[in-house]
């Protein structure tokens, strides 16, 4: 049953977004959609995949540090799983989010790496990520090694709210620029495939999510038949 | 080609790149599993043939 949920996620994320690449693709850039255009024309369909991304990844945070805070009450290793699964799927995400906002960058500016204030705080959430996972290597008692995780993903969590105003924070014109100054016509028509973009990243986030999950599930269990085979 | 097309065959790379790493993970975990199965009952076994200890 578990196994025919994963699959029907991993062909419904694909077909959505096969469709919605398709869409992106017929988007013009001529006006009336035209700021977007005028301001920097050849990356700004890259916001499909730079907003999808980085709203994925925040999720995952979020996913993260509630299953974090369950572990913390209840002791049930399946939310540490959980929340192992949704952090590494997060960094990955986030990954994507670095690298297409570096392309944007690259284009924009110049130097690929501009100190620009969202990309910047993305990177800074990201090491939290990969810091998340290395404390977890660094741990050698299971119990120990959650409950270190757990609170770890809190603090993580409390830092993932200035991915959303580090360009109110720090006053970054560019993408501010590109969406906001677009107009009423603009966002109407891009946002259905940005929404779409993001959905079908959901949906594989999801599903990288309950694979990455059920292999920490496999890995305690590998772990208690090693302890069992020491004994005997 | 262009920026968006760089970006979007970065976005799918790095996505297949962590599809593989599930992959090989997945079959790492297996082997081990089957192994460590395997050398349980293995040891079951041989505890059972064992003489039990004098009293």
């Amino acid at each position: 049953m578990r196994e025919k949920v994963l699959y029907a996620l991993g062909i419904a994320a694909i077909l959505l977004m096969a469709y919605n690449l398709r869409a992106i693709a017929a988007l013009p850039l001529d006006p009336p959609l035209g700021p977007a255009a005028i301001i920097m024309p050849p990356v700004a369909k890259l916001v499909f995949f730079y907003y999808a991304a980085g709203g994925v990844a925040i999720a995952a945070g979020i996913a993260s540090a509630i299953a974090g805070l369950r572990f913390l009450r209840t002791r049930d290793f399946r939310y540490d799983a959980l929340a192992v699964a949704s952090t590494e799927v997060g960094l990955v995400f986030l990954a994507i989010h670095i690298v297409t906002g570096c392309l944007g960058t690259r284009t924009v500016y110049g130097p690929s790496w501009a100190w620009e204030p969202r990309l910047t705080t993305a990177l800074a959430c990201g090491l939290l990520y990969a810091t998340y996972l290395m404390l977890r290597s660094a741990v050698e008692e299971p119990a120990q090694r959650a409950r270190f995780a757990a609170v770890w993903s809190v603090f993580i969590f409390l830092n993932l709210p200035m991915l959303a105003v580090a360009i109110n924070w720090w006053r970054a014109n560019n993408r501010r620029t590109l969406f906001w100054r677009g107009g009423s016509d603009y966002i109407a028509a891009w946002l259905p495939s940005i929404l779409g973009t993001m959905l079908a990243m959901i949906l594989l986030g999801v599903l990288l999510t309950a694979v990455r999950m059920r292999q920490e599930e496999t890995r305690r269990e590998l772990d208690t038949l090693r302890r069992m085979t020491h004994a005997l | 080609m262009t920026a968006v097309t760089y970006g979007f065959i970065a976005a799918w790379a790095i996505l297949v790149g962590y599809v593989l790493t599930l992959v090989n993970r997945e079959r790492y975990l297996k082997r081990e599993l089957t192994g460590v199965k395997a050398m349980l009952e293995s040891g079951q076994a041989s505890s059972k043939a064992a003489p039990a200890p004098p009293d």
